[in-house]
């Protein structure tokens, strides 16, 4: 993968993940997340590549914020990730205990309930989407995650990966058709399909209204939803800033329509990811430093 | 190239044409050993999904038929051989 596409997987190096893995199993989690604004401070301060990636985001998030204010907002959010992959770095180690509530969850049940069909769920590099699988444990269903390869070898460091994985498959982005097909089959056979919509890793991609601007969205989730004929959910996973709890918040169920006898246009894709942006958006109005959209040089 | 492969490979390329929606392409400006994706046609992978769904309804190809076979998709004939030859069966 190149360096462009995997800045966020160079945040915790191993000797950092044991350090406060060990720092965690001392003094708490409580502690460990306050610890981790001082180590965060660091690269706030001296990584140029760190700040900038956060820029575009701290942007459109805060037009306003010029200087010293705009560097600040840069460095909560960095600390805010770093939180997060704590959060994920806990329920990895004690498993799915983490206190956690759920909003909106009443579609995305309905969804469940019908086990003769799957879904696509769209995740975002939003808040601790580490939980994500975690989080997904319960549901009773096999979870397929659409991922990077790199998330193969550094699943354990990256996603908190529940007692039950067995229930999950990993579907390689890099493989034949971006895993594409794969993640049909997979729809079709009844399975949900978990893929972020938030990040463009070298797929198709369109923008969408994101605040006063527009961001770059993958199409990929949409494609996949069409051409299943399946339904998404949005799911975005937020922590409160005191890291005491974890909100699952799933988006409204969003239908994407796709005619089986000619080619799915880009155009009639770009609507349901617009809506799922929205979503995105008021989560980002609500925690605004859990949007963890990094974008390198 | 036979008479029937050259025919057949003609019908293939306005059905691609069709279905992936390229106006501004004919048939005769897809050379038959150009890589469909990257420098050759310029498909990605989205159009790659969209060419199994239109084996699947046009010449009843299974997508599990063509999930692994990375190979066929190298160039427009060795996919359009490969259509033709399940065709025939």
């Amino acid at each position: 993968m190149s360096e462009r596409q995997n800045l966020s997987a160079t945040r915790g190096s191993s000797a950092g993940i044991r350090f406060f893995r060990v720092f965690m199993r001392l003094f708490g989690l409580k502690h460990a997340c306050n610890f981790v604004w001082f180590v965060v401070l660091f690269y706030a301060l001296f990584d140029r590549r760190a700040n900038r990636a956060a820029l575009p985001y701290v942007q459109l998030r805060f037009p306003e914020a010029r200087g010293f204010t705009r560097w600040l907002h840069c460095y909560r959010l960095m600390a805010s990730q770093g939180e997060a992959l704590l959060i994920a770095g806990w329920i990895g180690a004690h498993g799915w205990k983490f206190p956690h509530r759920a909003e909106n969850r009443d579609g995305m049940a309905a969804l469940l309930a019908d086990r003769s069909r799957g879904f696509v769920m769209v995740t975002s590099h939003f808040g601790c989407w580490q939980a994500a699988l975690a989080g997904l444990a319960g549901f009773g269903r096999t979870v397929n995650l659409l991922a990077q390869p790199d998330a193969k070898a550094e699943l354990d460091k990256r996603m908190a990966v529940p007692d039950c994985a067995d229930q999950f498959k990993l579907i390689p982005a890099d493989g034949f058709m971006g895993g594409l097909l794969e993640c049909i089959e997979a729809v079709r056979r009844g399975e949900v399909v978990c893929v972020m919509g938030d990040r463009v890793a070298g797929g198709a991609s369109r923008p969408a209204k994101f605040f006063s601007g527009a961001m770059e969205f993958p199409l990929s989730p949409w494609l996949v939803a069409a051409r299943s004929g399946c339904p998404v959910v949005p799911l975005f996973i937020a922590f409160e800033p005191d890291c005491s709890e974890l909100l699952f918040r799933f988006g409204d169920v969003i239908r994407v329509s796709g005619d089986p006898d000619r080619r799915v246009r880009p155009e009639e894709l770009a609507a349901p990811m617009a809506e799922y942006a929205r979503g995105l958006e008021n989560m980002a109005r609500r925690y605004p430093y859990q949007v963890f959209r990094f974008e390198p040089d | 190239m036979d008479e029937a492969t050259a025919k057949f490979r003609l019908e293939f390329k306005k059905n691609l044409i069709e279905w992936l929606q390229l106006e501004e392409k004919a048939p005769e400006e897809i050379k038959d050993d150009e890589p469909l994706f990257g420098s050759g046609l310029g498909l990605d992978s989205l159009d790659a999904v969209e060419i199994v769904i239109m084996l699947q309804r046009k010449y009843n190809i299974p997508q599990r038929d063509v999930d692994q076979k990375r190979e066929i998709f190298a160039t427009f004939a060795t996919l359009s051989d490969f259509v033709q030859a399940r065709s025939m069966q």
